[in-house]
């Protein structure tokens, strides 16, 4: 379970595995793990392995459906699926919501025959931090189960770290994606705002909201983005535009390629001394693969960052008010307090917030003018304690925000250890609707170095069987 | 209306209609100068005087 999805598909075509075996090699992951790791909140045993017996039997029938056949994928649990209830791992969510199917991002995976294994935690809502009073697991990160994996994508990205499934689909408002990727040493693509539908998804911030792949590598997103991309009308924000071919454009090569870098060393209190040092190595490797690297400056860093902070309070808070007033002590207090910040926020903040966005795409368009990427560090820092976790403290840390704000497609991909031996993330960012390149530069990045084939030690053992 | 935070926070959650606790109440009003900040930077682009936001609004539902 170890495997790549793309080594798995290469792998079920070969014969060298099954997709029944490899479905079950996840749960057996799960049977050791789940509990200390808080992965899922609920699994599809039953029509997962259904599911899978079916893809061996399409494949050895020479039905091929593309590199995802028959491939083990999970689903945060805000996103709507045929088999149930969707919680938003929370008490306050109504359980009819979801109740009108797959959400098109599902319907089409599993179209391409990917096996869904389950739900997977989340902060409740996608927003706040774990509270241990409510009956949910507490996600802990596989390189040290006493710190957190990120979120709010929790689960996908702890689950995938630990080989629970091969990828999954996650959501990012500020980060959510990014986050839980570079805290647990995977790879995890927000593409482009309005690229992906996130209709019978659970909503956060409105306008920031993005559903997408996580996996262990740049290719495997690629594949994943190649089928869950694409316009539907049920979705108000999605772009009706044609699909690029993302899997054919990873050549390896980054010839011809200008790179923008911004450390962001002194835009965060919490960034790590080794952090420079890292993010350096790293963009050597960009270099070495035919990159042109050039010092850029994100302009308005700190305005864009709280433009996406008051927009996703307004916005959601907006979608929870009435259960606030009635259920405050359902949330749990991270979320409740988080969402609560739009009650302090005014509606003049909030379009000023959007006039900010406009005038800070206008700027970087410009900086785009002159660079096909920019990289910037994921976070400051590697994931912090759970004991010690608070959502401000989160937020400071990260470098995800800022790119929420403006809707460029932003890809973490692994890229070294802190001291202590927890993940830290290299975020690749393109132009609007250039994840072919965002993907590509990660694809190239991933070929140079080995940091996404490494794999936690408290889930070696199996790997080892 | 008072800057005081400790007048503006309790004020704006009572006229939303949320009763957090005092202890919550305590944390929000901690954290509302670092935030008014922030957005009181927002005002400050000086790019964004003549920009329309990044909201759409189409006459078809």
């Amino acid at each position: 379970m170890y495997l790549s999805i793309t080594d798995a598909a290469a792998a079920l075509r070969s014969g060298e595995t099954t997709s029944v075996a490899l479905t079950e090699a996840g749960y057996a992951v799960a049977d050791a793990h789940d509990e200390a790791l808080g992965v899922y909140l609920r699994r599809f045993d039953e029509t997962a392995l259904a599911a899978a017996a079916k893809a061996d039997e399409e494949l050895a029938a020479g039905v091929d459906k593309g590199p995802l056949h028959g491939i083990p994928l999970g689903i945060k649990d805000i996103i709507a699926t045929d088999e149930g209830e969707t919680t938003a791992q929370s008490l306050v969510l109504d359980r009819e919501w979801g109740t009108m199917g797959d959400a098109p991002v599902v319907a089409r995976l599993r179209a391409a025959g990917a096996v869904i294994t389950g739900k997977l935690t989340t902060m409740e809502y996608a927003i706040g931090i774990p509270d241990v009073e409510k009956p949910f697991p507490v996600p802990r990160n596989p390189w040290n189960t006493d710190h957190y994996p990120g979120g709010s994508s929790s689960g996908t990205g702890n689950g995938v770290a630990a080989g629970m499934f091969l990828g999954g689909l996650g959501t990012d408002t500020g980060g959510s994606i990014r986050y839980p990727a570079t805290s647990c040493g995977i790879t995890g693509l927000k593409q482009t705002f309005g690229r992906v539908p996130k209709f019978g998804c659970v909503p956060l911030g409105y306008s920031y909201d993005h559903i997408g792949p996580m996996a262990r590598t740049a290719a495997d997103c690629a594949a994943m983005l190649a089928v869950i991309a694409g316009h539907d009308a049920r979705d108000a924000c999605s772009v009706d535009r044609p699909v690029d071919d993302y899997v054919s454009g990873l050549t390896g090569s980054l010839e011809g390629m200008r790179i923008g870098v911004d450390p962001l060393l002194a835009a965060s209190e919490l960034t790590v001394p080794e952090l420079e040092e890292v993010l350096a190595a790293a963009t050597a490797e960009l270099t070495a693969a035919g990159a042109t690297v050039v010092p850029v400056e994100l302009p308005l860093y700190k305005e864009l960052t709280t433009a996406t902070m008051v927009g996703m309070a307004a916005e959601s808070y907006a979608y929870h008010r009435g259960d606030l007033q009635s259920r405050w002590a359902d949330y749990g207090s991270g979320t409740r307090m988080a969402v609560s910040i739009g009650a302090l926020v005014s509606g003049g903040d909030h379009v000023q917030a959007q006039r900010v966005r406009r005038a800070g795409q206008k700027m970087v368009a410009e900086l785009f003018a002159d660079v096909d990427l920019i990289v910037t560090p994921t976070s400051a820092c590697g994931a912090p304690e759970i004991e010690k976790l608070t959502f401000d403290a989160i937020i400071g840390a990260l470098h995800t925000p800022y790119w929420n704000a403006l809707g460029n497609p932003a890809m973490s991909v692994p890229m070294g250890y802190t001291r202590d031996g927890l993940p830290l993330g290299l975020q690749i960012v393109g132009r609007p609707f250039d994840e072919a390149a965002v993907l590509a530069a990660g694809h190239a990045y991933q070929l140079r170095t080995d940091w996404h084939t490494h794999v936690p030690a408290m889930v070696s053992d199996l790997l080892a069987a | 209306m008072s800057a005081d935070p400790t007048v503006v926070v309790p004020a704006l959650l009572t006229a939303a209609g949320l009763a957090p606790s005092a202890e919550e109440v305590a944390v929000m009003i901690a954290e509302y100068p670092a935030r008014a900040q922030a957005i009181e930077a927002l005002w400050a682009v000086e790019a964004a005087r003549y920009e329309e936001p990044c909201v759409v609004f189409r006459a078809e539902p």
